[in-house]
């Protein structure tokens, strides 16, 4: 049954998923031809000199990259869902709702977490052919919040669709988006690291949100 | 005979707005059971109470025996649902649709299911979102069929059909129910369809139960009585014990009750009302509806 | 249950929100403008110099009150304005008994400033190891960077691979002064623009300090053999052109000491107020003194030496900060706490959790019974309970997270 509801899932975000890749992809080569760009004309010691101790951060483009396909694969999954009230359809399987709810939201976070992963890997790989470890770790470090907020962005798009009163959605994405704030200064690299735990912990709070919501869906609150 | 369905004082309140007090009606095992009313009466309200999407403001609805807020997996395993205008997933193919559906049900009758599919001349590959609404309608009804639910609950299964797949859907339901021991309850505000498929009936109004008996002690207790009266006379007539409702067209008063033609006359004597020429008038289900509840 | 659960969670982050914009809003919209004063040091009267700035006001004090105007000001402190007093030409010939040359005090001027936020900054541990001493005088960026592992490799920015000659090289340079790899840290000053390059300051896995530059390509290696004790958290390299010292250092308790050069030793400093989290360092040296000055948000605390850093003498001046200003007591009313996660102190993203204000309790008790009666009437369970408990330590963002999330129950 679970499997059942993947398929039905990816079947989805199929099309949003693939056209995110794509981007992401785009985004990589951006990174890698001006990265070499640079190289050439600035000479590679002055652009060195630019991101090692300067610490200008050339990859400012994942800022938003993880949120924007986060709240894309959270719209495609669960706007035809909501869409004529389908979510009752899906409610009504022979299975706990809260289940049917974390489901859904657990293969879109797995989906999320591979392109994330693979986005990272790509990435690294990238830095590594044009700067040693050290410039790749302190990358990876600074992103890490930044793929962070693109799941908080995620759980958010699928607590605030199963929501049907509209007050309670601006409430809902009024404290997500000034949480997310908090996920993604870029002042300078791994200034998250004495941090970071405490905002994975909290991060992870949003995860179940969608219950909230789900339960008043039941209930019938007023439209 | 076991009570599938058993609603127990249903009240239900939209804010200050007074929807029904006190709903009480049961559905017997292997019965068909019809909810008729008009539009805004509480139809899909009581539909969304007995499929645990509404909490009532009182009362209680229990399906074999659970209480409707929260029901079992294993319970929900035998209801089928078939929701208001025949949604299903609309990004989903014919084939995909019964590839989902058929692992979540143990009793999952595939033929029944590409039987009607058959019937429909589309290609499996094509998304139902693609198809008409009456195309649709079949795609819903296949696969409440294919489920072999103990018990199927339609919210309006008529809506935006034409005739033809309004019959096909009757057709299918009525040679579904018989000898099988199923039950159906369904919901509709097109009367006439359902004269011949369900036996038992609760009518509802605005904020009230107006009824709630079978269909064949409707037909017989519920009469209509036409006759003349004067034109343009100030004719003193309100609903009462007698007259359940009325209407004056020009001359013609008709009047409908459930007592006898003689406690009628009665009636209409102690009133002074001069009627002349009265005559029962036999009724279809459709009419005794729109007699007890009104043209408008 | 964990419905209930998630309706927590939810409150909880809407807390976390209200904690970090609330006041943050608060004091964007009063937080009042503080100007600390700066200390100078007057050889001519000999005494402190007091200077008030901000405010439209510009003047002096001495430290036994007097006041003195800008112009006043500038005639004892020759050292500082030798600029403007000679160009008026007002600049005496001699001070403190000893003739006085302007390029003699241009040369002995010196000023640092360390703040916290460039104590232990985020920094990738890859440094340019520039040549000491070019050929053409101009300082020019290396190809080589170097890192520190189980060697000092050196890797070329053109083709990101290790330049082994090189790395060889300055490896056995340090195993033969007695460096133990790998460095806990590296100290230096990356740029071009400095009068000369001082290379960089190396600790060791032993908390050893070594002397690093290239001279003519070739390795300078130095092990400064400072005492065993002194376990140095943070060198600030600062290459001016008086080659006495290149730097402060800073010790893991918070002492200070200068890195003198010729030879490279580390000079003491008689400081013992100095917190590196928290406080300023300003360093004036001229051609008589050293004043350095310890600065917190509340008060400072300046340290009057001769050129041999002896103590002469000491100056301590304290004010409120903006929590005891008007706007400050009042915020301790209404917020109950608050977190910040950024801060001038640091580039680095931290929960800085002020603790608990008693004085909201007020607000908050109010808040509480406002939800009791008005809010809440409806539910009264254990739900509810929970609800009032945390508006009661939360206070305000308690009571917004609660209104924002209502309860599942009832």
């Amino acid at each position: 049954m679970v499997k059942a509801l993947f398929f039905k899932e990816w079947l989805k975000i199929k099309w949003a998923y693939w056209s995110m890749a794509l981007l992401t992809l785009l985004v990589l080569v951006k990174l890698g031809l001006n990265l070499s760009y640079y190289i050439r004309i600035l000479e590679a010691r002055s652009y060195w000199y630019q991101v090692v101790v300067m610490g200008g951060m050339f990859f400012q483009d994942f800022l938003y990259l993880p949120a924007l396909i986060g709240l894309v694969i959270g719209f495609t999954q669960f706007m035809p869902e909501i869409n004529e009230d389908r979510l009752k359809l899906t409610l009504h399987l022979p299975m706990k709702e809260n289940a049917i709810l974390l489901y859904m939201l657990a293969y879109g976070t797995l989906m999320l977490a591979i392109l994330y992963l693979a986005t990272n890997l790509l990435a690294s790989a990238l830095i590594a052919f044009f700067f040693p470890f050290q410039v790749v770790k302190a990358v990876w470090l600074s992103m890490a919040p930044w793929f962070l907020a693109g799941f908080v962005v995620y759980w958010v798009t699928g607590a605030v669709f199963v929501e049907r009163i509209w007050l309670k959605r601006i409430f809902i994405i009024a404290v997500a988006v000034l949480f997310t704030d908090t996920l993604l200064y870029h002042t300078a690299y791994e200034i998250y690291r004495y941090s970071l735990v405490y905002f994975f912990v909290l991060s992870v709070l949003w995860s179940i949100g969608i219950l909230y919501s789900g339960y008043r869906f039941k209930k019938g609150v007023l439209k | 005979m076991e009570n599938v369905v058993e609603c127990v004082n249903l009240t239900h309140y939209y804010g200050k707005r007074l929807i029904y007090e006190n709903l009480n009606f049961v559905i017997r095992k292997g019965s068909i059971f019809g909810l008729l009313g008009k539009n805004g009466t509480g139809k899909t309200t009581t539909i969304n109470i007995l499929n645990g999407y509404l909490k009532p403001t009182s009362g209680h609805c229990y399906i074999f025996g659970e209480d409707s807020q929260h029901l079992n997996p294993r319970t929900k395993e035998r209801i089928g649902f078939l929701m208001e205008g025949h949604i299903q997933y609309n990004f989903m193919t014919i084939s995909q649709i019964e590839k989902f559906y058929s692992a979540f049900y143990p009793r999952w009758k595939k033929d029944a299911y590409y039987d009607l599919m058959k019937k429909l001349e589309v290609d499996p590959g094509q998304k139902i979102g693609t198809m008409s609404c009456g195309q649709r309608s079949q795609v819903a009804l296949g696969l409440i069929l294919a489920q072999d639910p103990d018990l199927m609950v339609l919210d309006d299964y008529s809506m935006g059909l034409d005739a033809g797949y309004r019959r096909l859907f009757l057709d299918y339901l009525s040679a579904y129910a018989k000898g099988n021991n199923k039950t159906i309850f369904i919901t509709s505000h097109i009367i006439q369809d359902l004269e011949n498929l369900v036996e038992d009936i609760v009518i509802l109004d605005y904020r009230s139960v107006l009824l709630s008996t079978t269909v064949q002690d409707f037909k017989t207790n519920f009469k209509q009585f036409v006759m003349k009266i004067p034109e343009k006379m100030d004719v003193l007539l309100s609903k009462d014990e007698v007259i359940a409702n009325f209407e004056i067209l020009k001359d013609k008063l008709t009047i409908y009750s459930f007592k006898s033609q003689q406690e009628v006359e009665a009636h209409l004597k102690s009133l002074k009302i001069p009627y002349s020429e009265i005559q029962q008038v036999p009724m279809s289900l459709e009419d005794a509806f729109i007699g007890l509840t009104g043209k408008y | 249950m964990i419905i209930r659960l998630s309706r927590i969670f939810l409150v909880v982050l809407a807390i976390f929100v209200g904690a970090v914009y609330l006041p943050q809003l608060y004091w964007v919209s009063f937080e009042p403008r503080i100007v600390p004063p700066m200390v100078f040091y007057s050889p001519v009267i000999q005494k402190f110099m007091v200077g008030h700035f901000g405010h439209g006001k510009y003047y002096f004090t001495d430290d036994t009150g007097k006041k003195y105007n800008r112009m006043q000001a500038d005639h004892l402190l020759p050292l500082l304005n030798y600029r403007i007093l000679a160009a008026r030409d007002e600049m005496p010939d001699s001070l403190l008994g000893r003739p006085i040359d302007l390029n003699e005090v241009r040369h002995n001027n010196v000023s640092i400033r360390i703040i916290p936020r460039d104590v232990n900054p985020p920094q990738i541990p890859l440094y340019p190891l520039l040549e000491s001493k070019p050929l053409r005088f101009r300082l020019g960026l290396p190809n080589e960077y170097f890192r520190f592992n189980q060697r000092m490799e050196f890797i070329n920015s053109k083709t990101n691979r290790i330049s082994e000659s090189m790395t060889r090289l300055f490896t056995t340079a340090l195993q033969k002064e007695g460096f133990h790899f790998p460095a806990r840290k590296v100290f230096g000053n990356p740029t071009t623009r400095k009068p000369y390059d001082a290379g960089y300051f190396i600790l060791d896995r032993d908390w050893q300090l070594f002397h690093v530059k290239k001279v003519h390509g070739k390795p300078y290696c130095k092990n400064m053999h400072i005492p065993a004790d002194v376990k140095i958290n943070w060198i600030s390299v600062k290459e001016k052109e008086l080659r006495e010292f290149c730097g402060i250092a800073i010790t893991e308790d918070n002492k200070l000491y200068m890195v003198m050069l010729n030879p490279e030793r580390l000079q003491k400093l008689p400081i013992d107020s100095y917190n590196r989290e928290k406080d300023n360092i300003i360093f004036m040296g001229n051609l008589f003194y050293r004043l350095v000055t310890i600065r917190s948000d509340d008060h400072l605390k300046s340290y009057l030496m001769d050129r041999k850093y002896q103590l002469l003498k000491t100056y301590e001046q304290k004010w409120p900060t903006k929590y005891e200003t008007t706007a400050g007591m009042v915020s301790a009313f209404i917020f109950p706490f608050s977190i910040v996660l950024q801060t001038n102190k640091t580039y680095f993203i931290k929960f800085d959790v002020s603790p608990f204000s008693w004085k909201a309790l007020f607000l908050n008790i109010a808040l509480m019974l406002v939800a009791f009666f008005f809010v809440l009437k409806k539910r009264r369970n254990v739900s509810h309970l929970i609800d009032l408990l945390l508006i009661l330590f939360t206070g305000i963002f308690g009571f917004i997270g609660v209104l924002l999330f209502e309860s599942t129950d009832g």
